[in-house]
């Protein structure tokens, strides 16, 4: 937790919130702890901005939500991912991988 | 443990309608709980509240998680939380993101949902209908007739008796009529100079402009066509703000310039005539053998006079200028805007005082408004029909009220099993509203299709006749105002008593409660009220039409004082030109009698000009009696002349009454010798008491002696006051046109052509038209009054039918519904006559209501048809009795049949239904 955490590029929050729920339902901390530990710290989704994109996915039906039980016992908001979110992670991870793969390349030397 | 409600935010894929609605548990419960007490409208408002409280409630629990774990980390517990608050970032502006977020993601679910209901709902209603093809063919085609048949023929109605003049302001614009009381001439036409006059006075006209009818032979291209026009005065386009299609309008000028001898074309004779030739302007038409230059055509919608095709500016001649007497000219008028109709009045009778003082002569000037000129007297027969429209409409509904009453009787079960699954009402409702709905929409498309139908063919059966069905488009107006009501009482009928099952409870209903007593008491009730009104309705409409068919009658018998028969008549008009003195006219008439003499089965045949019910209007002008000149004070003499032939009374059945009739000394001889007959209403107006053989009138050309009295005739219209008529021998004036009188005991058909053939072989240049039997001319003249008789039984007819459906499908329902009493009744002894006779006696019992009902409503209403009544009383009893037994027997034979049905279940039967 020594480097402050990197800004985010723009539009690669929805991906980073859909492939956090790729590993399973898990309420908005969860996934905001999930993406910082994944991340070694490099990534910091501020809260606000994971919650709107949260619920900006759920209205565009890529993941779902439901009221559950978290491990101490408190109503919390369970979100999951969808078939079409699901989709939609796996056709936005192969651009991004593709389009890390192609700025590498050309950066490759420098 | 709590297990997780049933999520609210999932969607349903499957949509089916018993599905519950699962807006959260406690929701679901309570739904099911109260048989469907959902509140749609306060539920939207809820759920912004609800969506509201679980934002907050999760960013909550994320605040509380992220500050255990600072205070984990070691940190106070107050600074956690406000570090925790800090890190999150904006949480204002993230509340209300979210919130609406989630309300968009309601809505549309929301959305989805009703969307997918809808369409089940729609494909329910169609199955449903499918299944019950008698009640759907019976409910549509109602509707279909209420909304169609009736806009169908009310727009008919309309347009062809109505016939609006296309021009801005029509209500500033008048027709000018005078009366000469003295003369007994009321409501004619004014004369040129009179016209000039009254289009000086700038202070209260706009604009003043006048026509006369005419009619000249058009040759050049094919056959000779006779068209119809008017030859105009002052500026008659201008009063009605016309603009030209092509070219230039002629103005008042004209008439008095010199430039008379040109033409405007109207927009139906530049297609017709000139195949619609744009180079038209400039060009000229052979119009009596004279050419005439076309200055301009008028524009499509101007029709005015309806027929005219050709307009030509009236020459005023200085003579024509001084002669008050010839009352040809019909004068409309632009009123100025600050005029009202009684200043008018008073401006008119001032003006006409002027007159009387000059010219010493009594007249009296007065203006009626132009639509009410044109449509006046049908103005009451319009509001009947009107008026019949709306029965019909109110029995149509009525009857699709019952139809959708005793329906919805039969569904009080499944309705309360919906409901008690959980479906809430809003959710029924829409079912009902879309069932209702989908059955009005059918009836409305059928009805449409119905009433263009309805027009083509009446258009088609009237092409013979002389309306003009061809521009006849369906009325919007009435045509929404139809759909309107009976799609409201489709669907409110079908949704009301459906919604009022709702609320009975359940359990009475799953127990097969079904015929609690109140409400099926108030159902009954109310279909009886309704066959009543039915009834009632029929019954008034019925009674109009009777009477106005009886009226029709009396009006035909009515005399007209020939005897029409099998006379044929055809105009011929000859060219001026060609024929331009009156032997060679002689000439032509006389070859062409005696070829048509010659031929066997002829039995008279003459000429004769302006013949009683043809187009030609005759002409009028004052005369003077030989040896009794008016004196100072006296008002002038007036009356109509015509110009016939020799044989010409004999021909038309006419009688002579004195005298005797032409013979060939009298106009073979020199012109001093005129000779002229006078017809009964002539003698005794002029001639009071006295014997006006030998005397001798002078009708502006010489003096000729009156040698024969024969009986006045109706000129125009049957039942109208006689006007007084003095006929002059073709051979000793003027006869350009004429028409040929033949009555025969040959078919009418052939001697048409026969006619045809002679004129052609005297002289093929000259037109045949307007070949008719005198019968037919007469039965013309009434073809308007006729034409609402028609549209009037129609609607009763329409409305009787109706009504017998409904009477039919209550009594059906009804007894259906008594199937066990019926069964008891029986197997306690009743025979199947009696229990037939029970069901009749209560169902006419129910007739007779509507009928008592009906013919007070019908003695009261038809006292407003009295104006349009001819020769019968509003109470007239031969209808009212015929119309009762009518009715009597139609519900007789509506009630018998199914009562016969019901009795002839077995008793077993009956007592095991429900």
């Amino acid at each position: 937790m020594a480097r402050a955490p990197l800004q985010l590029l723009q539009g690669s929050l929805d991906l980073l919130v859909l492939g956090a729920l790729a590993f399973g339902p898990a309420h908005g901390y969860g996934v905001a702890t999930h993406v910082r530990e994944r991340s070694e710290g490099a990534l910091a989704i501020e809260d606000a901005a994971l919650y709107q994109a949260l619920h900006r996915l759920e209205r565009k039906g890529l993941v779902s939500a439901e009221w559950g039980l978290s491990e101490n016992n408190r109503r919390a908001r369970y979100y999951a991912l969808t078939g079409d979110g699901r989709k939609r992670l796996r056709e936005e991870a192969a651009i991004w991988r593709r389009y890390a793969q192609a700025v590498s390349a050309v950066l490759e030397g420098t | 443990m709590l297990k997780p409600c049933p999520p609210y935010s999932r969607g349903h894929k499957d949509g089916g309608s018993l599905r519950p609605q699962n807006d959260g548990c406690d929701e679901w419960i309570r739904n099911l709980q109260n048989g469907g007490r959902e509140r749609p409208f306060w539920y939207i408002r809820r759920r912004h509240e609800q969506v509201q409280a679980e934002v907050d409630e999760e960013l909550r629990v994320h605040l509380e998680m992220r500050t255990e774990e600072l205070v984990a980390a070691g940190i106070p517990r107050d600074d956690a939380r406000a570090e925790a608050l800090r890190q999150f970032g904006d949480l204002e502006y993230t509340r209300r993101y979210c919130r609406e977020q989630d309300t968009r993601k309601e809505t549309q679910m929301h959305w989805r949902l009703r969307i997918g209901e809808l369409r089940q709902d729609l494909r329910d209603s169609l199955r449903k209908l499918r299944r019950s093809p008698g009640f759907t063919a019976v409910a549509v085609l109602t509707l279909a007739f209420g909304i169609g048949a009736n806009s169908a023929i009310f727009s008919i109605i309309n347009s062809v008796l109505v016939r609006p003049v296309a021009t801005p302001e029509p209500e500033r614009l008048v027709i000018i009529r005078e009366d000469l009381p003295g003369l007994n001439l009321l409501n004619t036409e004014l004369s040129p100079p009179e016209v000039i006059d009254l289009a000086a006075r700038s202070d209260i006209f706009e604009t003043v402009g006048a026509y006369r009818p005419s009619a000249w032979n058009l040759t050049g291209s094919g056959a000779p066509v006779r068209v119809d026009g008017a030859i105009t005065l002052g500026d008659f386009f201008e009063v009605f703000r016309v603009r030209p299609h092509l070219g230039r309008l002629y103005t008042a000028e004209n008439s008095t310039n010199g430039q008379h001898q040109i033409v405007v074309l109207s927009y139906g004779a530049w297609q017709q005539h000139t195949d619609s030739d744009p180079s038209i302007i400039g060009r000229t038409l052979q119009l009596d053998g004279q050419a005439r230059e076309v200055v301009g055509v008028l524009p499509r919608d101007f029709q005015y006079p309806r027929n005219a095709q050709i307009y030509q500016p009236f020459n005023l001649t200085p003579q024509a200028r001084q002669r008050r007497g010839t009352l040809i000219m019909i004068t409309v008028a632009r009123l100025r805007a600050e005029v009202t109709h009684a200043q008018l009045a008073g401006q008119l009778e001032a003006e006409a005082a002027r007159w009387n003082e000059q010219f010493k002569y009594r007249k009296v000037l007065y203006a009626v408004a132009l639509a009410e000129y044109h449509a006046g007297r049908l103005r009451a027969v319009l509001l009947v029909l009107m008026g019949a429209v709306v029965f019909v409409l109110l029995i149509a509904c009525a009857n699709v009220a019952n139809l959708q009453l005793v329906r919805a009787a039969g569904r009080t079960r499944e309705v309360a099993v919906r409901a008690a699954l959980g479906a809430g009402r809003g959710r029924i409702v829409r079912q009902l509203l879309v069932e209702s709905s989908v059955l009005a929409i059918l009836g409305g498309a059928v009805g449409l299709w119905l009433g263009a139908f309805t027009i083509k063919l009446l258009a088609r059966w009237d092409s013979a006749q002389q309306h003009a069905f061809d521009s006849v488009r369906l009325d919007g107006t009435v045509l929404g105002f139809t759909a309107l009501v009976s799609i409201v009482a489709a669907v409110a009928f079908g949704v009301l008593p459906a919604l009022r099952a709702t609320r009975v409870e359940l359990q009475r209903v799953l127990r097969d409660e079904s015929r609690g007593a109140a409400g099926s008491l108030g159902r009954s009730r109310l279909l009886r009220g309704s066959v009543v009104v039915q009834i009632a309705l029929a019954l008034v409409l019925l009674v109009g039409s009777g009477l106005m068919i009886r009226s029709l009658e009396r009006l035909l018998e009515s005399e007209v004082g020939f005897a029409p028969g099998e006379a044929v008549a055809a105009q011929v008009a000859l060219p001026a030109s060609k024929y331009n003195t009156v032997p060679k006219q002689t000439a032509f008439y006389n070859a062409v009698l005696e070829r048509l003499r010659a031929m066997p089965g002829v039995t008279t045949t003459s000429v004769g000009w302006a013949l009683p019910f043809s187009d030609q209007i005759g002409d009028s002008s004052t005369f003077e009696v030989v040896g009794r000149p008016v004196k100072s004070g006296e008002p002038e003499r007036h009356a109509e002349y015509r110009v016939v032939g020799s044989d010409y009374f004999r021909a038309m059945g006419i009688p002579l009454l004195r005298g005797r009739t032409f013979e060939a000394s009298d106009y073979l001889q020199s012109p001093s010798g005129h000779v002229v007959l006078i017809d009964e209403y002539f003698a005794t107006q002029f001639f009071p008491g006295e014997d006006p053989l030998g005397r001798q009138i002078q009708h502006g050309r010489g003096p000729a002696t009156i040698i024969g009295v024969v009986g006045s005739v109706a000129q125009r219209q049957i039942g109208e006051p006689r006007k007084a008529v003095s006929y002059y021998h073709f051979q000793q004036t003027w006869s350009g046109w004429m028409a040929i009188v033949v009555r025969s005991s040959i078919d009418a058909a052939v001697v048409g052509s026969l006619i045809r053939t002679s004129v052609r072989e005297v002289d093929s240049e000259v037109p045949v038209y307007d070949i008719a039997t005198m019968e037919q001319r007469v039965q013309r003249s009434v073809g308007d009054r006729r034409l609402a008789v028609m549209a009037l039984s129609g609607f009763a007819g329409l409305s009787l039918l109706l009504a017998m459906l409904g009477v039919y499908g209550v009594v059906g329902y009804t007894t259906k519904r008594r199937t066990q009493e019926i069964g008891i009744r029986m197997a306690l002894g009743a025979s199947a006559g009696e229990v037939v006779r029970m069901v009749v006696r209560e169902g006419m019992l129910v007739a007779g209501l509507g009928i008592l009902i009906g013919l007070g409503a019908a003695l009261v209403l038809t006292r407003l048809m009295a104006g349009i009544l001819f020769g019968v009383g509003a109470h007239d009893p031969v209808t009212y009795i015929v119309v009762t037994s009518l009715i009597v027997a139609v519900t007789l034979l509506s009630t018998i049949v199914p009562a016969r049905h019901a009795a002839h279940v077995e008793p077993v039967l009956a007592l095991r239904s429900e």
